[in-house]
């Protein structure tokens, strides 16, 4: 402004421009237009972000709340309305990590939950109110991997440093590292009592740990290339892991004995969940499917195809009815297991995991973007979040157009 | 419930007596009129009741009965009802004289029998039941045939042929001596069988017919609903509300794309909130710092406070003349400073909606205010050409700001007070240093309004 040089001209509007707002740190406007729309700028590159349409007249004015996550915008067809600024959301959106979401892991209750990222933290969310309540600082790399004891109290993590952490939840506290993989920990699970951990190692080998202690109590041997993924039996009998040698391999964790190999994938495997009963294994691949296994029996009952590019992450329901997975295609699909069926795709831009509540009520998701998505996965909830977000009810003429009636039925 | 009805002439009387009196001794229940005038309407009644109780219908072939008026009335009345006909040969006729439906009924013969034989046959008659026994062979013979088709279904029962049948095998129960057999039975329970099945798929085809009708409609409205996603997100948000509904409504499962469209119409939807309330359009808003509260400035010549988390609507602040162009707030969101259409400035005390200061100067109208963050300067630009600051807690005039060529539609002042800008019709942004008035550069370029960027 001392210089007086125009900076930049923000054009894109089609009809005049009748006010603007900048937000409070001077990184976002956003313009009401004659055009009865609003857009979004990021003043420093020049780019529109987005542009909101809802208005049915000129739009006279608008204001942006100090935080700018939220628009309000006056128009001349008599109304006001309130935008959100920042994205897309669903049910709600946790921000806070700085880099990539590598892992996500959720309480038994759904209410907590810590993810790892690249920006080498951990932090630990309030779900449902979308509230960050903690972060987790010590590791020196990428964290690639958490996994939650059934209480919720402890926490371990992977990380490409080569060690694993266990973490107080509640205070943060970092209570011990574990050391022996003489290279990045790609995985980790915990046994439900929360005594043992195994952790999935690019060094070839998965390794058993007493939480308690911190010590190695044991290694499972046998995988040809990097082990990628691990998960554990909720009878704490079976250990089972995903290499990049494109197979499965089935452990019996007292003993560490090998009890079996799945082969079937074409790809290297990125992550695996187990059903309750351990009945079930699902497997996500870098072959762009996932494929489900008979665990006792070890033979593949079926490939669930639909992905267009690598699978990263798998999450199971308990009941091993329902499996979400994390796609490169920027996807996440909901399957029915026992057909194989896919039951719906959301849009994820950049995701890399996922991870479902017990109830399979919401599921989370994270990725590239370092936000984590929570997304509303019973119809009830999708549907009263849906009512929650309309500010009106179809028009005569929508009804007439679109629903063939004549006459307005109640918002279901 | 007579097992059978005697119609007869009076004539015959005597001879009726006789065979009632037979009868009667062997117990078998028999209904006879024995008035001689039966003519009475109430009577006829009565006489019907009785024929369509009876089992068998027994009429007395003579001269006379053929010739009666009321022996015809009762014949019609026994055949509509389709009761069991049986006649006895008492006089000789012409059989041409006889009623069609009894002279395909072979008569017993009295003249020819006498009364002992006639009687026997008449028994033997009352016993035999004629359709059950026709129906028996009639069963035999399809059920052979379907036996010996590997009881192919296509020779099985349906229709009025099968209800006859269980008919059939309902009646067995209630007569002596008459058993199905076990053929006839199964071959009778596979007919029932194979229709229901038969009825049921006919069902399911529908059910499905109807199942199918619903995706489609399901289909339809998602993709009316990803259509709108662009235009209108909440129109699409109400069509994948609608296209779920379709099918989970009607306990079918939630078509998938119904539930992928909702995901996408909610991720799209940028919408919170449509707050109501103005009579006219809304030329302004101004936000508190914290977010919670809007003022509105509107052409219905009031300003509203509203309840950002809820559209609720707390104050309405009404005192201008004309409508309310804009609004500015302080950072508490205690005071507002408002311009109007009626050339005036006004300054409120929002909680008690009560104007502290109006302050006039403009002679024309004015069309944008801004307030500087310590709440003491008020600046106003107005379609006079000028700007006028004002000094907010004495409610004076301080200067005026004169420079453009035409209308000035906006204004906004820099974090600290010192700096004000100002877009004009005239195509020019003008930056002014608000304490002494003077005009400190000229931006070009079409410009309608601006706002404040505090730069350090």
């Amino acid at each position: 402004m001392e210089s007086g040089l125009e900076l930049r001209t923000l054009e894109r509007h089609i009809g005049s421009v009748k006010g603007i707002a900048l937000s409070g740190d001077g990184r976002l406007a956003v313009s009401a237009s004659a055009d009865s729309t609003l857009k979004v700028w990021e003043v420093e590159s020049g780019l529109e972000l987005r542009t909101f349409k809802g208005h049915s007249s000129i739009v006279s004015g608008v204001a942006l709340s100090g935080d700018g996550r939220l628009a309000i915008s006056a128009s001349e067809d008599e109304t006001l309305k309130v935008w959100e600024v920042n994205g897309e959301r669903e049910l709600s959106t946790l921000e806070g990590h700085t880099g990539i979401v590598y892992g996500i892991a959720l309480s038994r209750d759904g209410r907590l939950a810590v993810s790892c990222s690249s920006d080498q933290t951990l932090r630990v969310w309030d779900v449902r109110g979308g509230q960050m309540l903690r972060t987790l600082e010590g590791h020196s790399c990428n964290v690639l991997s958490v996994a939650l004891t059934e209480n919720g109290k402890l926490a371990i993590s992977a990380s490409s440093d080569n060690t694993l952490s266990v973490w107080e939840v509640i205070s943060g506290r970092k209570l011990r590292t574990l050391k022996g993989h003489t290279d990045a920990v790609l995985g980790v699970a915990v046994t439900e009592d929360g005594r043992l951990a195994v952790s999935a190692s690019r060094d070839g080998t998965l390794k058993v740990w007493d939480v308690a202690t911190g010590r190695g109590v044991g290694s499972l041997e046998g995988h040809t290339d990097e082990v990628w993924a691990v998960a554990i039996s909720a009878d704490q009998r079976l250990v089972v892991s995903g290499s990049r040698d494109r197979t499965l391999k089935v452990w019996d964790l007292s003993s560490g004995r090998e009890l079996r190999t799945l082969e079937g994938h074409f790809g290297g495997v990125l992550g695996v969940a187990l059903s309750d009963d351990a009945g079930l294994a699902v497997s996500a691949s870098g072959d762009r499917t996932l494929k489900v296994w008979d665990l006792a029996g070890g033979y593949e009952l079926r490939t669930l195809k639909g992905h267009s590019s690598v699978v990263w992450n798998v999450t199971l329901t308990g009941d091993g009815r329902l499996a979400a997975s994390a796609s490169a295609d920027n996807k996440v699909k909901v399957w029915a297991v026992d057909t194989g069926r896919e039951i719906c795709t959301i849009d994820a831009p950049m995701v890399r995991c996922v991870a479902w509540d017990r109830n399979r009520e919401i599921l989370l998701s994270g990725g590239d973007n370092k936000i984590i998505q929570v997304y509303a996965m019973s119809i009830g909830l999708l549907m009263s979040l849906a009512r929650s977000r309309v500010t009106r009810n179809l028009s005569l003429e929508e009804c007439q157009k679109f629903l063939h009636v004549d006459e307005v039925p109640p918002i279901p | 419930m007579a097992e059978v009805f005697i119609s007869y002439a009076r004539k015959d009387k005597g001879f009726v007596r006789d065979i009632h009196a037979a009868l009667q001794r062997l117990k078998r229940d028999t209904w006879v009129d024995w008035r001689d005038i039966p003519d009475s309407t109430m009577w006829r009644a009565e006489i019907f009741a009785a024929i369509g109780t009876a089992d068998n219908f027994l009429f007395v072939i003579s001269p006379d009965s053929v010739k009666s008026w009321m022996c015809g009335q009762e014949i019609s009345y026994a055949v509509t009802n389709n009761k069991r006909l049986l006649t006895i040969l008492y006089h000789s006729v012409e059989t041409k004289e006889l009623d069609p439906a009894l002279a395909e009924v072979q008569w017993i013969d009295y003249p020819d029998l006498g009364f002992e034989q006639t009687f026997e046959r008449l028994i033997k008659a009352l016993d035999t039941n004629f359709d059950w026994e026709h129906k028996h062979t009639q069963l035999v013979v399809r059920a052979a045939e379907w036996e010996s088709k590997n009881r192919d279904q296509g020779f099985l029962l349906h229709g009025m042929e099968l209800k006859e049948a269980v008919r059939w095998l309902a009646q067995a129960a209630t007569i002596k001596d008459r058993d199905p057999t076990e053929l006839q039975k199964q071959y009778i329970r596979a007919s029932e069988e194979w229709e229901a099945g038969e009825i049921q798929r006919l069902k399911d085809l529908n059910t499905e017919k109807e199942r199918l009708a619903r995706t489609a409609t399901a289909r339809e409205r998602v993709a009316f609903s990803t259509l709108s996603l662009e235009e209108d997100p909440e129109c699409g948000i109400l069509l994948a509300m609608h296209a779920v509904e379709t099918t989970r409504s009607a306990a079918d499962k939630v078509l998938p794309e119904a539930e992928d469209a909702l995901h996408r119409a909610i991720l799209r939807s940028p919408i919170r909130l449509t707050i109501k309330g103005h009579a006219g359009p809304v030329y302004g808003v101004a936000l508190s710092e914290d977010g919670r509260m809007a003022i509105s400035a509107s052409a219905d010549r009031t300003l509203k406070v509203w309840e950002v988390a809820s559209g609720r609507m707390l104050h309405t602040l009404a005192d201008h003349t004309d409508a309310v162009t804009s609004v500015a707030i302080s950072g508490d969101g205690r005071l507002a400073v408002s311009g109007s259409w009626d050339g005036t400035v006004k300054v409120w005390d929002v909680a008690h909606q009560r104007v502290l200061r109006t302050l006039e100067g403009h002679t024309d109208w004015v069309n944008g205010v801004a307030l500087s963050e310590n709440e003491r300067i008020a600046i106003s630009a107005s379609s006079d050409k000028t700007l006028k600051v004002w000094d907010v807690p004495m409610g004076r005039e301080l200067r005026t700001l004169k420079g453009h060529a035409w209308d000035v539609d906006g204004v906004a002042m820099s974090g600290d007070g010192r700096l004000a800008v100002s877009a004009s019709r005239d195509g020019t942004l003008k930056v002014w240093e608000v304490e002494t008035g003077q005009e400190v550069r000229t931006l070009g370029g079409p410009h309608r309004s601006c706002k404040w960027r505090s730069v350090e």
